[in-house]
């Protein structure tokens, strides 16, 4: 697992959002993606800087259930990944 | 549309600085970053839909294959996406190769040695860097392409001309096409089939 992720550079991360659910115009790809509510709160997120799997899991860790908590990690982590194969993220220990 | 969560109306246009989209629409409020995860335990959902575009090919491409659906498009918008140096030198074509002395190898070197080859491919192995820059075998059709693209996009890297590519990146592409017929640059994308992967690699030559 990479130590910090961050938007991809000169991802401009255009956004809108109807009822928890956002439409986002990825201007390196050219793709138009339908992102929930999580994954645009994580891009939300590395947006003001980049962070650490561990950063963002204490950020909102604070906001969920308890009962949720031992599973934040495993899913901040999987969006991460799909955020990450669609070049909206990356990773900065990635290699090029 | 007129709707209270819509947000960032104003549409985005070529050249204009980055909009608060995301954050405007999602941090903004700190109700909304309360609702979070509240499904934690049930898995991640993520990306619903992704509507893809699939853009005319670039004619320059100077990243490795990861980067390059988000360089083809950055380029035909005319902004530059790009992981190496600026001063880099575009890489020869292999016509170019084929007719250039100044090899960083030597000539003779058959593709086989450089690049895992199946028994099928044997004539493709066989063959040596310079026949295959020289096009012996393009009758062979798009395999032999791919590695007369490959082998000169070996030299360029050896000779420093691409130095957004790895030789591993491109023993990768050979090896997932030659064992299923397309290579997938990362996860989450549409695989290359035969024809992106000539694309790809013309694009990394002059």
């Amino acid at each position: 697992m990479p130590g910090f992720w961050r938007i991809a550079p000169g991802q401009q991360l255009a956004a809108r959002g109807w009822n928890d659910e956002f439409v986002l115009y990825n201007n390196l790809s050219g793709d138009t993606h339908l992102l929930d509510g999580d994954s645009t709160a994580l891009l939300a997120h590395l947006q003001a800087g980049p962070a650490s799997l561990e950063a963002l899991v204490a950020t909102f860790a604070g906001d969920i259930d308890p009962d949720d908590a031992a599973a934040l990690p495993g899913t901040i982590a999987s969006l991460l990944d799909q955020l990450a194969g669609l070049y909206l993220i990356e990773s900065l220990d990635a290699p090029c | 549309m007129a709707n209270e969560n819509q947000h960032n109306d104003a549409p985005q246009q070529p050249g204009v600085p980055p909009q608060p989209g995301v954050a405007d629409a999602v941090l903004g409020a700190r109700g909304a970053a309360r609702r979070r995860f509240a499904r934690a335990g049930a898995g991640a959902t993520g990306v619903l839909l992704t509507l893809a575009s699939h853009p005319g090919m670039a004619c320059s491409v100077n990243v490795g294959p990861s980067g390059y659906q988000s360089a083809v498009t950055a380029a035909n918008k005319g902004l530059k996406v790009s992981n190496a140096p600026n001063n880099y030198s575009a890489g020869l074509p292999p016509g170019r190769w084929a007719r250039s002395g100044g090899w960083p190898c030597g000539t003779d070197i058959r593709f086989g040695s450089v690049f895992s080859c199946s028994n099928f491919n044997y004539t493709i192995a066989n063959a040596t860097l310079m026949q295959h820059c020289a096009g012996y075998s393009t009758y062979m059709g798009t395999k032999a392409r791919i590695a007369q693209l490959l082998a000169a996009a070996h030299l360029n890297v050896l000779s420093g001309r691409s130095p957004f590519l790895t030789l591993a990146n491109l023993q990768a592409i050979w090896g997932e096409y030659q064992r299923t017929g397309q290579y997938t640059p990362m996860a989450g994308v549409r695989a290359w089939n035969a024809a992106d992967i000539v694309t790809y690699l013309s694009g990394t030559m002059d």
